[in-house]
């Protein structure tokens, strides 16, 4: 079997966790599909490159100028679509798999062009993340996003959260959708001993951290952690909280955490190498992910493999990925004084915590390996094929 | 020596949609190609007669946009790109084709999808280019739009342009060589445009034996 995969996203270029998701599934199903990528180029990238058995194909996506976002992707398709048609020229392959409707464009005209089937990976909805459709801007995505459930002879979602989403968004027969979960390297993500320079550059040694990591946007919800601060120092005066990524809320979330009093005990690091985030969720001593949407929630996946103890909202995939007292604390979604309560919980009990890490640990090896998420892929493949 | 038997002409507009002298001239061409013997089909674009017809001997296929929210022509047109090779294609798995004839920037991607899978040669027709239109020649629309015509030029086998204005901005401004463009009329006798559409589809299989 040899399949063509289209991502915007894919490391060293990463914008949230599709680089990652893309990086590790690709490389995971080389071994046992020829496995090729076509992604964006990235300064001081390869233009072709193997990677762990998958074949990476960079396509120059930044000649074009645009005026805006939406234009910019449109022709990063037709580049995309480009690279596509040369590669499949050459023949043999067996499908396509786009990620999102970022390569909705070229990965449908590829599927018309060489009568191929096409797959599908709806990583999260338009209306998801901006909590309906509002503007004509928005409402072109969430009709891309529908074209391509519509052309895709299998969608995956991440989550049963998900599944339901897009089902009811966009009338998707139920049985062309896969639930298939995104999943974690347990050998990239372990517990680690504290990087002690690294814990002091953020925190005195005195200092409890609780860590935030992910982008900085409405649908995080860090707002909400940060508003949760003053009843965690209430009770923790001695506890530091590293925000971790970028994002255009980043100004917003610094005057709030400045009106609130609380910046002497923020500290928003900007975009921070993997190698640091390992860094630091080992030396943490729990982290929130406090998101109002989130289809999957790799963070909490990273941070349980990591035995980082997790409080998580309870809401989209993080509701199946965290159980409830055994595995993390869940929460309920955009409420600052749960948030407080949950943190000022597991800071305050330390056999609580350890109990935790342990369990996460074991849960995350198990069901979310990429060995058992390419097994389900490649199956998916197997049921679109010509018998 | 492979000869033109087939072509397909890809065009933004065709009546009855007339929007300016493509239509006319899209037309113009399909049916001199058909008076000269040659299985000629267009897929052109129109959102209220969408589905397949065939009208003095040319056999229309006309889509839709699958997005029904219009941004701006710089995101439709790459958006309408996969209907166009939709159709396309059904043509070319279909009685086969031997040539692909687009008409301006709009269809481009298209084509060049279409040649790249099914290794057909491929002639685009100018009217006129982004720079002659648009006094606003360096926003980042207009170069987005110059970007694509002058990608589509550089993946023609041929350029045909209708006038001298648009073949020296061709040569002068995209790049394109000089023994790639033709300027011929496209609202007329169509004689001298099969005579170089029939010495593409020569070049091409020379090129590839």
């Amino acid at each position: 079997m040899k399949a063509l995969m289209l991502s915007w996203e894919y490391p060293p270029r990463k914008v949230g966790g599709l680089a990652t998701h893309v990086y590790e599934l690709s490389k995971a199903l080389a071994e046992r599909v020829e496995m090729h990528v076509v992604t964006c180029n990235f300064p001081g990238a390869l233009e072709l490159e193997r990677v762990g058995g998958a074949i990476v194909h960079r396509a120059n996506v930044y000649s074009a100028p645009s005026p805006d976002f939406l234009t910019w992707a449109m022709l990063m398709n037709a580049s995309l679509l480009r690279a596509g048609c040369e590669l499949a020229a050459g023949g043999g392959f067996d499908m396509i798999h786009c990620h999102d409707w970022l390569v909705a464009q070229a990965g449908i005209a590829l599927k018309h062009a060489t009568g191929m089937p096409l797959v599908a990976t709806i990583h999260s909805t338009e209306s998801g993340r901006r909590h309906g459709i509002h503007t004509d801007y928005q409402r072109v995505i969430h009709e891309i996003e529908g074209w391509l459930t519509y052309e895709a002879s299998r969608i995956v979602c991440c989550s049963w959260s998900m599944v339901n989403e897009v089902a009811g968004l966009f009338n998707v027969p139920r049985d062309k959708i896969w639930m298939i979960p995104n999943g974690v390297d347990p050998e990239t993500y372990r517990p680690s001993a504290i990087d002690q320079p690294l814990r002091d550059k953020y925190a005195d040694p005195s200092e409890k951290i609780v860590l935030y990591v992910g982008r900085l946007v409405p649908e995080k919800g860090v707002n909400v952690l940060i508003g949760a601060i003053p009843g965690i120092l209430a009770a923790h005066q001695n506890t530091k909280f590293i925000i971790v990524g970028e994002g255009y809320s980043r100004e917003m979330l610094s005057s709030l955490s400045k009106s609130l009093g609380v910046d002497r005990k923020v500290f928003f690091t900007g975009y921070v190498s993997d190698d640091e985030v390992k860094g630091l969720l080992g030396l943490a001593d729990l982290q929130v992910i406090p998101s109002i949407y989130e289809p999957f929630g790799i963070v909490c996946l990273e941070a349980m493999a990591s035995g980082t103890p997790v409080v998580a909202s309870d809401t989209g995939g993080l509701s199946e990925i965290v159980e409830d007292g055994v595995t993390g604390l869940k929460v309920p979604s955009n409420d600052s004084d749960a948030i407080a309560h949950a943190v000022n919980r597991l800071l305050s009990d330390g056999a609580l915590r350890g109990r935790m890490s342990k369990m996460a640990r074991g849960r995350a090896m198990g069901r979310f390996s990429w060995k058992a998420i390419a097994d389900l892929t490649t199956r998916m493949y197997d049921s679109v094929l010509p018998r | 020596m492979k000869a033109l038997k087939k072509i397909l002409v890809l065009t933004p507009e065709y009546p009855p949609r007339m929007l300016g002298d493509v239509s006319i001239n899209a037309h113009s061409v399909s049916k001199g190609m058909v008076k000269d013997g040659i299985l000629t089909s267009v897929v052109t674009f129109d959102d209220w007669r969408p589905g397949e017809t065939v009208e003095e001997g040319i056999r229309v296929s006309r889509i839709a946009s699958p997005i029904r929210t219009f941004y701006s022509i710089l995101t439709w047109t790459p958006l309408i790109t996969p209907e166009f090779v939709r159709a396309s294609s059904k043509i070319i798995r279909g009685e086969g084709v031997d040539l692909v004839l687009s008409f301006e920037w709009t269809t481009g991607m298209s084509a060049m999808t279409l040649g790249t899978i099914h290794d057909l040669p491929l002639v685009c027709a100018y009217h006129s280019v982004e720079c002659q239109r648009n006094p606003f020649r360096d926003s980042p629309l207009s170069q987005g739009i110059a970007y694509l015509e002058r990608e589509v030029a550089k993946a023609s086998e041929l350029v045909v342009a209708t006038n001298e204005d648009t073949a020296k901005f061709l040569r002068d401004e995209y790049g394109i060589s000089v023994a790639k463009i033709v300027v011929t009329r496209l609202d007329g006798d169509v004689g001298s445009l099969i005579s170089f559409c029939r010495q593409a589809v020569e070049d091409h299989e020379g090129a590839n034996a």
